[in-house]
Order: structure tokens, then sequence, then C-alpha cells
């Protein structure tokens, strides 16, 4: 056995699930060094959740399997031993922040591992208040944790792990539920915990704008469970960006970086893109290029020289005006305010609010057929208040909301929910029945179809959804993706016009969020009007057409999402973050005359690519 | 129904193991006595105890409470009707015969539900289910793994909720209750259990992956940094909540209205 003193290391390492023939990776070989920031990069099921369960201990004790090969933590095989032994040296944050507590106030959930490893009770108090200092939230021993927002509870998550004292942390997309700024503040906190306390961190995310340049040492995993590339930020990345071998890796870099990587790919059959990048390849051994100079001017720099290699004209693309300027959805001067503070009001005294206080005022929102809308605001603008009145759950005292030129009060709920429908976070809670085929044949239950027709419809769509061969199984035994596209299989078939999707991102892993979207802009391009109700900038950034802003009860800005972000003012009311491809976009226009304003990585390729 | 309250009280400071021993004597007692006053007195101590020791104005009892007294009283008029219907007696009113003993039987039945409504009542309200566990595997020494499974389990009971209403938006939307007839009826429960139990027992998996990694089961003993004892208020809480009793039914006893009632009547 060879001696492995540093950090994390795997050795040849094989693990199929029980119950599954095939492994999720064989001779798995990477290694993790001591005290760095590390990234392990990879597409969806590549495997990477599970080798990190399997240091954890996690698999095969909680989730059971056959396991080969050896997994060194300071040179000693750790491969097989069950979390409990394991968790004063590897600690392990968890994507959801919802499902990794098991007590009521922050005190009680960090000292709940302690007093798991029998730490005397004098010495839990301290570590309690400095695992709390550590993460940035000293003095909060006593606050509930189900009150915190999602970006506290996470930070709640790590110090629980910290006051454990473990060397080594593993943290599965962290930040998959947070909002930007509390994303940038776990990244601080992480960065944080490598440098001043020597902790060794193996990160999975996806989210790269603003973490890339934190990280030290990065894993890149391939499709088959293989670790393809391994190292230092200047030694992976230039090799992801210039050196084709490497084209074929889905990773997700930085907004701009995967612009450049996109275009580069794109245009892999150019000589003239092919020597350019040899040469920026070649480079890198001369050390030119470090970890710091990847940054926007980088791949400004990029597309220009790329530009340049493929002779490209002078730009000029028109924004995308095609849309239909039909309206589908009207609300016209719409207020609403709760009738009466319910039990506070009973309980005397703490009324916190005001009665009757206007939720939205005299709101008017206008959403066209075939639209890819989104609406946006800050919380407590009253979006979940708007499509509840829209779905009819609660009803506004003036204005008149119309679907399909029809008022919505003259509709029953049922007439209404045959033209609107509604995206859940969880695909599960619309399912009905315990067998897929059934499950579709419900949506068309109401229709006039004789019932072969019917079943062809459904065969159809089982087809086109690439669901044909689980057509007799549960449709709660489905993979997520699975469920996802049963869930939308199901509404296309009720045919209704518009769906509307709330906060579509919450509590999902980054690759559902991706399946979902591609999803609705498929549903889209078949003539389906989407409306997003989110705070997701980067959703909004790629998929939205039409942008409706909301704050405090108003509709501040409906246009182009574009004009949105270019609005200094409307950013700050509504307390957006600027997309990251929209700056990106902005410096581009200053190299390319006539480059339009774009936001969304794919609207940028494409126009780039629209004029090469 | 009834959740704990987090107010600062004498109730709240009790340990729910002493709570739980006098809720359970009291109930025999109460459940035993034949004649209603007992049952009424008690009604009495739980509201005064509230309202003294745990610091509750009597209309927060009263609307926390208002399902059962809703109940309570439903079910005494209901018994009347039906024995004065049936029954011989002396007490005439409208077409209703009535004995002596029917009042007693009513009442007595009615007031036991309200008690033992207010019982519970009484100690959700006053106790943190933190230290209900921790209770539980302190003093009554519940392995401390099913000790924080229930209390994971229980903080789910909020987000449960949530889910409930959301499948059920869901579902109406996918038109569930549209379908006619007695069998859809009955099958919409089924409906709303299977996605609701499918997501509880990924989050049950998940919640229980996130309690291993940090040692829960590790060692046969673990520390407590928070801990409950009997200490010398609880058993003043005790005894005295028997004295309180032991008064009620001496005096009783002298006013001849106190009958132990064992077997049924």
């Amino acid at each position: 056995m060879s001696q492995q003193p540093h950090g994390v290391q795997f050795r040849d390492l094989q693990f199929t699930y029980s119950g599954e023939t095939l492994p999720v990776f064989t001779d798995l070989n990477c290694s993790f060094p001591k005290h760095k920031l590390n990234l392990l990069l990879g597409p969806s099921g590549c495997g990477k959740s599970t080798a990190m369960y399997l240091l954890g201990g996690i698999i095969p004790h909680a989730i059971e399997g056959d396991i080969q090969g050896s997994i060194y933590l300071d040179g000693e095989d750790i491969a097989g031993k069950r979390p409990q032994e394991l968790a004063g040296r590897v600690g392990f944050v968890f994507q959801d922040p919802e499902s990794q507590f098991c007590t009521f106030t922050v005190a009680d959930e960090i000292a709940f591992g302690l007093e798991n490893i029998n730490t005397p009770v004098s010495q839990i108090s301290r570590r309690i208040v400095d695992s709390l200092a550590m993460v940035g939230f000293a003095g909060s021993e006593n606050l509930i944790i189900n009150n915190l927002s999602g970006g506290e509870k996470q930070k709640i998550a790590i110090a629980a792990v910290l006051a454990m004292e473990p060397e080594t942390i593993i943290l599965d997309e962290p930040t998959a539920n947070l909002d930007p700024a509390s994303t940038d503040e776990i990244f601080g906190l992480l960065e944080k915990l490598v440098r001043e306390q020597g902790k060794t961190l193996i990160v999975i995310e996806h989210k790269l704008d603003g973490f890339l340049d934190k990280v030290d040492h990065i894993v890149v995993m391939d499709q088959n469970g293989q670790a393809r590339l391994q190292g230092g930020v200047d030694r992976v990345l230039p090799r992801l960006l210039f050196d084709s071998k490497f084209d074929s890796l889905k990773v997700f870099l930085p907004e701009h970086l995967l612009i450049v990587r996109d275009v580069y790919v794109q245009h892999a059959d150019s000589a003239a893109v092919r020597d350019l990048r040899r040469r920026k390849l070649d480079a890198v051994g001369g050390g030119n290029l470090n970890k710091y100079g990847f940054d926007l001017d980088f791949g400004v720099k990029a597309l220009t020289t790329t530009a340049a290699a493929v002779g490209m004209k002078q730009v000029s693309v028109d924004k995308d005006n095609s849309r239909t300027a039909n309206p589908l959805v009207v609300l016209d001067g719409v207020s609403f305010a709760y009738q009466k503070a319910r039990v506070s009001k009973l309980f005397g005294g703490s009324a916190e609010k005001p009665v009757c206080q206007d939720i939205l005022h005299d709101l008017d929102l206008t959403i066209n057929e075939g639209d890819f809308a989104a609406i946006l605001g800050p919380n407590g603008a009253g979006k979940s208040t708007l499509l509840n009145l829209i779905f009819q759950i609660e009803t506004a005292y003036r204005g008149k909301i119309s679907i399909s030129g029809k008022d919505v009060k003259s509709l029953s709920r049922q007439k209404l929910y045959q033209d609107i429908g509604l995206v859940f976070q969880n695909p599960e809670w619309q399912f009905v029945t315990n067998d897929v085929e059934q499950e579709l044949l419900y949506s068309l239950k109401k229709s006039v179809l004789s019932d072969r027709l019917k079943s062809l419809r459904v065969e159809e769509m089982l087809g086109s959804f690439h669901l044909e061969n689980e057509k007799g199984q549960s449709p709660f035994l489905l993979s997520q993706g699975q469920k996802r596209r049963l869930s939308v299989a199901a509404m296309l078939l009720a045919g209704q016009k518009i769906l509307f999707l709330d906060e579509p991102t919450y509590g999902q892993d980054y690759q559902n969020q991706l399946e979902l979207m591609e999803l609705m802009k498929s549903l889209n391009q078949n003539g389906v009007t989407i409306v997003l109700v989110t705070h997701d900038m980067s959703l909004v950034a790629d998929y939205a057409h039409t942008v409706h802003l909301l704050c405090d009860g108003k509709i501040r800005f409906s246009g182009l999402a574009e004009d949105l972000f270019a609005d200094d003012d409307l950013i700050k009311e509504g307390r957006l973050m600027r997309p990251v491809t929209w700056e990106f976009s902005r410096r581009l226009a200053e190299n390319f005359p006539g480059f339009p304003q774009l936001i969304g990585r794919q609207k940028i390729i494409n126009a780039f690519n629209e004029t090469a | 129904m009834f959740t704990y309250d987090d107010r600062d009280s004498l109730l709240r400071e009790v340990n729910p193991v002493i709570k739980l021993i006098l809720i359970v004597a009291i109930t025999v007692l109460v459940s035993l006595s034949f004649y209603p006053v007992l049952p009424l007195a008690t009604i009495l101590v739980i509201v005064l105890g509230l309202i003294v020791l745990g610091r509750f104005r009597l209309r927060e009892i009263v609307y926390q409470a208002r399902l059962f007294i809703f109940i309570c009283l439903g079910f005494i008029v209901l018994l009347l009707v039906t024995r004065g219907l049936v029954g011989p007696g002396e007490y005439r009113l409208a077409f209703f015969r009535f004995e002596y003993v029917d009042f007693i039987y009513a009442f007595s039945l009615g007031l036991r539900i309200m008690v033992l409504a207010l019982l519970s009542l009484a100690f959700v309200l006053t106790t943190d289910p933190n230290d209900l566990v921790l209770s539980m595997m302190i003093q009554l020494r519940l392995p401390y793994v099913h000790g924080y499974a229930a209390l994971a389990a229980y903080r789910f009971i909020p987000t449960f909720n949530r889910e409930v209403q959301k499948i059920q938006l869901a579902q109406t939307i996918r038109g569930v209750q549209d379908d006619r007839g007695v069998v859809n009826k009955l099958k919409r429960p089924f409906k709303l259990f299977l996605p609701l139990l499918a997501t509880a027992i990924r989050r049950g998996e998940r919640v229980s992956m996130a309690m291993e990694s940090r040692a829960l089961g590790a060692y046969p003993t673990r520390t407590f940094y928070r801990k409950t004892s009997i200490r010398k208020n609880d058993l003043i809480f005790l005894i005295g909540t028997i004295i309180v009793f032991a008064v009620i039914v001496v005096i009783l006893i002298k006013f001849n209205l106190f009958r132990l009632n064992i077997g049924f009547n």
C-alpha cells in the first residue's frame, strides 16, 4: 500500500448501488490536497455526490452498495467506515438547509453533534460560541432555526459541522437554495475557513461566478465517472478552454467563460480558431496565465480574437420582436388587502400590521399570448398574493382580472383551471394515480376523444417525453427528471394555455432546475404562455423575454429584461442583482460596434454566431 | 391542533414527566367519578392553573379549546335528547322525560371529555417539545436515537401543513374535485396521502443522513448540553396538585357528591 500523507485520495475506487448492476464509477482516481479549497466539477449523474457520500461514510451505511478500492484520509484507508466513526474527521454540509436539522434552537443544533461524541458539557458552550463566531453569526445561540433565512440556516449547518472540529468538510451544492447575496457570503466564508482555519474543503458547486477565483484545486469528472482533469485552477481552466481534447467534457464555469468555451467549440472546425487555441495553451506552459487572468476582460479579448480569426463582420442583430401582442392575462386596477388581521386581533395586543393595508394597490399587468414572462420582485412585494388572485384563492376587492377576455370571477375554479396551470417545485404533488399511463390518461378524462384516440395521444406523449419504458410504473418511483417530464406531459395533455411557475428553482439542485427550464422553453416554442414568478436573476436572464417588476404592490416596470437591467434605479428599488452576462455583453459592445445589450448566455452566443 | 406557546411561566418550567404523571392520575380519577362535580372542579382547577401558573388569558384558553367546548356541549345535549326520548322519568320538558340520573350521566360524560381536552391543551401549550423529548430520554431512559428521530419528525409538522395545502391545490388544478361518485370521493384522501408520504420518506432519509454524519448513535451514551431534571419545584408542583385534588375530594365526600364508579352503568 502506498503511503499517502496529505488530504484525501481516491484509489481505484469502484461503487455499485445495491440492486443495480452497473457501477457508478470504476477506477476513480483523484486527490484533494490538504488545507485547500477543492472544487469537484462534473455533469449531473457522473457520481460526484456518490463519491462524497463514500468519503463521508454515508455510503455504504445509510445507503447500501458494493464498494471496492480505497479512500485515503491522511494516509489511512477509511473506505467503508461508518459516518459516526468519521464524524470528528469529516464533516458534511448538505444542499437543503431545511432537512439537516433535528432541534429547534441554534445552540441545541450545534450542541447535537458534540453531545453525540460525548464532549464534556463544560466544553460545549465554548465550542458553540467559537463556531458561531467562525461563520460570522455570533450571538445567535437562542434564535429559533425555523425563523432564519436560507443563508442563515446554511451558516448554522456549517457551524454545527465546524463545532465537531473535522479537518475535512464536504459541501454538496451548499448555495443551491440561496439568493445571490447569501451565496456570496457563503463563498466568502468557505474561503476564510481554508485560509484562516486551515480546513480542507471539498465543494460541489454549480454557481461559479464569484467562487472560482477562491478555489485552489479542481477535479473534473466526466459522464462515465472518471476524473479526467485535476490540478490547480491555472492548470485546469486553460485546458477546459483551449484544449480540444476536453471539449466534450460538460462542466459549469463562470458565465463569461462558458460563452467563450461554447464559441470555441462551435468554431472548432475553423483552422484559425484551432491555431488560436493551441497558441494560448502553449502560452500557459510559459506561465503567462494565472488564475486571476480569467476575468471579464479575458473573455472580451478571447471573443475579439476569435471574431478576427473567423472573420466576423459588423454586428447588427435585431431584438426579438416577433412575439404577438395578444393580451391573454389582464389585471386592471387590482387592489387587495386582507380584510382583518386574523388571530392576532383575537389575542389582543400585538397586531403588528395595520389592519386593511393594501398588499396590491391599483395594479395593472398584461401578459401576452405566447410570451415567456417573468414576474420579479423583492420578498414581500406581493408576488404570492398576485398568484393567489389569479388562481382565485383570494379575491381582489377592487379591479378586474381576465383570462382570454373572460372575467375570472365569472368562471368556476374548475373552468379556470382548464386554462391555467401551476408548475410546482415538487412534481410529485400533482400526481393523482399510481401508474404513469393512468396519470396521463387522467388529464384527458374531460376530453371528448374516443378511448382509442386517448390512448394514442398518451402513447405519443410517452414517446416524446422519453417515458415509454416507464409506462406501468408508479410515478413516485421515477427519477427526479422523469417525474418532472411526466408532470409536464400531463399538463400538456390537459391543454392548459398558460403555465405559472412559482419559485420553480427552490429546493431543486442545479440539474433539475435546468431540466425544468428547458422543458418550459420547448413548451413555450409550442405556443404555451409561460409566467415565471421568481427572484432568481439567472433564470430571468437565460429564459424570460418580458419582465414585470413588482414593488410595494405595484408593477414598477414592464418590458424587455435587457431594459430592466439597464436601469440603476429599478435595480435598487427591486433589490435585483444584475446578471454577469449583462456586464459582459456591455463590454462586448465596446469592442464590437453594434453588438446589442443582451442578457443570458445563450442569447450572447447566438448573437455572436449569427454575425460570424 | 394545539401547538406549544413559548412564554416564560412556572408551568413551562415543570418537568414534562411530572406533568404526564399528573395527567394520567387526574384522567383516571375523573373517569371513575360518578358525579359531574369532580370533572367540573377539575376544569376550574386546570383553567385557573393555566391563568395563574401558565400566564394565559381566559379568552386565549377559550379560543384554543373552542372546538372541544362545542363538542362537549353538543355531546351533553345529544345524550339528554336520546335519554329523554326513550326514558321514563319524573322530570318533563315538552315530550322529553328525564330521570335524575340522566342528567348526572350526560353531564359527567360531557365534562370528562372537556377535562381530557383541557389536560392535553394545557400540556401542549406549556411544554417545549425539546424538553419533552429530553425528559423522555433522561428521566424515562428512552434510547436517544429514537428520541432525536421523534424530534426531527416533529420539526416537520409546519412544513407538512404547507405541503398538504400545496398538494390540494395541485390536485384541484388537475381536476380531482370534479371527480364524481362515491368511490372517487373515498379515494381522494388516498390521492393526497401518496405524494405526502413519498415526500416525507425522502425527507426522512435526508435528515437521518445528516444526523448520522454528525455522529448520532456513535456511542451507547451521549452527553447532554441542556438537561431536564426533577427539581424541588417539580416535586412541590406534584405534591401541591395532589393536595388540591385531595381537598376537593374530601369536600365532595363531605357533601356526598363523590362516588367512584367502577364498571359500566
